[in-house]
């Protein structure tokens, strides 16, 4: 397929399956002794073209099937080889030497419908092929641009300045098109960071609003009879009572329970449970 | 021109909110649903969705974007919004992209760790760069504040809502986010008597994520300490072996499990709840901000409440909120009120915080309210179970169709006369053989090098992803490994003695109880010191931490800094910035959970 290269040309290849390295190497050493210093070869694999973001026009030949001839390419890979050729450019793509001439007359057809012009079949005659006619379907791409337009000499009036903004979001919209593109170049995130960033709460902060975070202040339940309520309403410090359950919400859960009750930690009690205190419970207040 | 659509839709004059949410826990999914909560029936009509899941390009068309977001121990963005943190800090954004959005972070840190609320902070400088304007300071919720990551959380939402009022004032016959009035319920429900047709199952196929699970049979579940040992460490093994072409994973890979709350647990909710477990409910979202259930319809009472509702966590402030509203018992009504209001917070985390009392130990204080809460509002007053994450333990070449994870049982006292549990660590200690678990692959952890050596560090069940790597590299050929474990008794705890010979790894045990000094893994690392450097210097090795202690790894990279400047003769600026370089090559990675 070397032939269809010249000295200086920008090539592209692009591949489906795997082959051996060592052919990959070969073949690719002949293109580049053939364009030279001046020329460029790039590689791609068929499934990464769409991701790897050629700039358009930049080729002037895109070879298919140059490792191998036993490949079928998807539509949009043609569609972006198009885009990505120069006007002018040549298309090369070595199809399958099995394939019967129908599919040979669709690939024609897939090469025209994505964009090719001028698409015949050129005979290869290869070292080593022997007695088999090998056949590419070589194409060009139109002198005009894919998605080119003439604008029309019609004046409406002044058209809208465009918006930076607008063009920003096109430019995000874009981006965001490929989220899983490694090479995209991303900004150190640390460096975001300022000086008071890096500052850390202090002890003081994290305590609870006017909590001194001695011991809490002691509360009675809604209706204590115990003597708490009284004594919280004279002022004086609670004491340690000795057990007794007279105010009526001992057996509601420690939601409502005095700060002093015996039972608190333990589950509300069901109507007609029998309920008996462990020695640590009895301890007051432990 | 389209006034006859306004018309017809009174959605339309709305203020479309966009909450977005990066969760390590489920603390940022809950506040992040919570404003919604807030938004129904009011002038904002609000859009809640993890940030992966988010389509990225819309975000500079938002008008008003809400960003709720963890910070990983690391300092890392949570695995839900990763993708989104590698687009946002692409450098070919224009720093006008987002001038028409209007934004607010909201961070959930812990400020024990030395990157507290780094997500959250470089956020809200990289939106402001690329052009947003801050609606409030960005917040910064510390777990490390008396009263949690509410203190800060009540304090944002309500200056953020003030904020957002005072540019969209509330037309009449809508509500106030910030009224105190009970919301719209988010959906409606459907129930139905059971008859002989079962709920329906739903199908398993192709990939295995949250809401695909594959559903594993246990093989075995063999406890790895001694009998009198007083910490119970299960090692629990799956059988995979009929997904094996999905369920593909490598050492230092993750794999999350859905626990199921016990079986006398869920009975208990049920007969407080006065609900027939074996009715049958579908759910419908009113507004679309539906997007985390994956409820079969129709569900059970029964399996909702032991595989979706997560009433043995603790409640948060929201839960007495919407729990005052539904009293009728005047007691319990005047309780809840004051634990649901700002200044009862003191009285709420004595009563629920600090002594680690569940959903359901307060629905018995508070039974005659729990008795009447409407089936329409279970799924906004009850949280949903989280998965939880764990290093997966065996090796996909030794242990074929096999998948084992090491489970330490969590199980402690508070001033409560129930023991504390932890929920997914008891139901797996429980499960039988045969019994199956709802288990998906989550991969990008640590990853394993060829034809170079590790040195792996891994106390406690830290040494899970290493069992793996070291069996996984044995069978591959790989040599010259050094594993570190710590654990407090040889004959206690010291998971895996058998098997570490088979795989012929150097292996350095600190048994920090079996003698008068304490010995941990650093004071080991550092008795190494000559053999380490001659790993790392020459032989290019890789580093591995694995652990759930706080400062295990702190301590670790301080014995490797240690070595450096010993061995290696380097001034500790110099240790510390060859350690940095080992991190960005990734030669020194770590994995830790809490």
């Amino acid at each position: 397929m070397d032939k269809f290269v010249s000295e200086k040309d920008n090539v592209l290849i692009v591949w489906q399956q795997k082959v051996d390295e060592s052919v990959m190497k070969t073949s690719l050493n002949v293109i580049q002794t053939k364009v030279g210093n001046a020329g460029t070869v790039s590689v791609e694999n068929a499934e990464r073209l769409n991701l790897s973001g050629h700039h358009q026009s930049v080729f002037d030949v895109a070879l298919f099937g140059l490792f191998s001839a036993d490949e079928k390419y998807s539509d949009s890979v043609f569609t972006e080889a198009a885009r990505i050729l120069k006007p002018n450019g040549k298309i090369v793509v070595q199809p399958n030497v099995k394939d019967d001439s129908q599919t040979k007359n669709g690939s024609i057809s897939q090469l025209k419908l994505c964009g090719f012009v001028n698409v015949v079949e050129e005979s290869l005659k290869e070292p080593g092929s022997g007695d088999v006619t090998v056949i590419a379907l070589v194409g060009n791409k139109p002198s005009y641009e894919v998605g080119s337009s003439t604008s029309l000499k019609i004046s409406f009036g002044k058209s809208k300045p465009v918006n930076g903004n607008t063009s920003a979001k096109q430019v995000w919209s874009l981006s965001a098109l490929d989220m899983d593109d490694d090479d995209v170049e991303l900004i150190d995130d640390d460096e975001l960071l300022q000086e008071q960033d890096l500052v850390k709460p202090d002890a003081e902060s994290l305590k609870a609003p006017c909590g001194t975070g001695g011991p809490k202040p002691k509360k009675a339940c809604k209706n204590c009879s115990c003597g708490l309520a009284e004594e919280l309403e004279a002022g004086a410090k609670p004491k340690p009572k000795p057990v007794s359950s007279a105010c009526g919400s001992c057996y509601l859960g420690d939601a409502f329970r005095c700060a002093s009750c015996p039972y608190l930690g333990m589950p509300a009690f069901k109507p007609g449970e029998k309920v008996s205190l462990g020695p640590t419970q009895l301890r007051a207040d432990a | 021109m389209d006034t006859f659509m306004n018309n017809t839709n009174t959605d339309d004059d709305r203020h479309r909110v966009v909450v977005l949410f990066g969760s390590q826990t489920g603390t940022a999914e809950e506040t992040s649903l919570r404003l919604a909560m807030q938004c129904r029936g009011s002038a904002f009509r609000c859009h809640v969705s993890p940030l992966d899941a988010y389509d990225i390009k819309n975000l500079v068309n938002e008008k008003i974007l809400i960003f709720v977001c963890a910070t990983t121990g690391q300092g890392e963005p949570p695995d839900n919004m990763k993708r989104f943190w590698k687009f946002i800090m692409r450098k070919n954004l224009p720093s006008s992209s987002l001038d028409d959005v209007k934004f607010a972070v909201l961070g959930l840190g812990d400020s024990s760790y030395a990157k507290f609320n780094f997500i959250a902070k470089k956020l809200h400088r990289r939106l402001e760069m690329l052009g947003g304007r801050p609606l409030v300071e960005v917040g910064l919720a510390d777990d490390q504040h008396e009263w949690g990551s509410d203190a800060v959380i009540d304090k944002w939402v309500t200056k953020l809502w003030g904020t957002l009022l005072r540019d969209f004032p509330t037309p009449a016959g809508k509500s106030s986010p910030l009224g105190n009035s009970l919301p719209p319920p988010g959906y409606h429900v459907a129930t139905y008597k059971k008859e002989n047709n079962q709920e329906i199952r739903e199908q398993e196929f192709g990939t295995f994520d949250e809401k695909h699970p594959f559903e594993a049979k246990l093989i075995e579940n063999r406890r790895v300490t001694s009998e009198g040992h007083f910490q119970d460490t299960r090692l629990i093994s799956f059988d995979i072996s009929s997904a094996q072409s999905d369920l593909v994973y490598q050492p230092g890979d993750v794999v999350m499990i859905k626990p199921q709350n016990l079986e006398e647990n869920v009975k208990e909710f049920l007969e407080i709840l006065s609900l027939d477990p074996d009715d049958l409910l579908t759910f419908d979202p009113i507004e679309d901000d539906d997007i985390t259930m994956d409820l079969p319809r129709p569900v059970t009472l029964q399996r909702l409440a032991s595989e979706y509702l997560d009433f043995m966590s603790v409640p948060r402030r929201s839960f007495f909120q919407l729990l005052s509203h539904l009293a009728k018992d005047e007691n319990e009504r005047e309780k809840l009120i004051e634990f649901g209001s700002p200044e009862g917070t003191d009285e709420r985390y004595s009563y629920a915080n600090r002594p680690r009392r569940t959903i359901l130990e307060v629905l018995q204080d508070f039974h005659h309210t729990a008795s009447v809460i409407p089936l329409n509002r279970i799924l906004d007053v009850f949280p949903l179970i989280r998965p939880r994450a764990f290093s997966i333990a065996s090796s996909p070449t030794r242990h074929k169709g096999e998948l084992h994870i090491l489970v330490a049982v969590v199980r402690y006292k508070t001033r409560l006369h129930k023991p504390r549990r932890g929920l997914c660590s008891t139901w797996l200690s429980r499960l039988r053989e045969g019994e199956t678990a709802k288990l998906w692959l989550r991969s990008g952890g640590i990853r394993f090098p060829w034809e170079r050596p590790c040195v792996m560090i891994g106390p406690g069940t830290g040494i899970a992803p290493f069992r793996s790597a070291a069996h996984e590299r044995h069978q591959v050929g790989e040599s010259g490994d050094v594993i570190f474990f710590g654990c407090r008794n040889e004959l206690g705890d010291f998971y895996f003695r058998d098997e570490w010979e088979e795989m012929k790894v150097r292996l350095h045990v600190a048994f920090s109880r079996d003698q008068e000094e304490k010995i941990y893994v650093q004071h080991k690392i550092a008795q190494c010191g000559s053999e380490l450097w001659d790993l790392i210097d020459r032989r290019g090795a890789y580093i591995y931490v694995a652990g759930n202690s706080k400062n295990m790894p702190d301590q670790v990279k301080e014995a490797f800094l240690e070595l450096l400047r010993n061995n290696g003769n380097m001034t500790p600026e110099q240790a510390t910035d060859y350690v940095t370089k080992l991190q960005q090559s990734k030669r020194y990675q770590q994995e830790t959970w809490s």
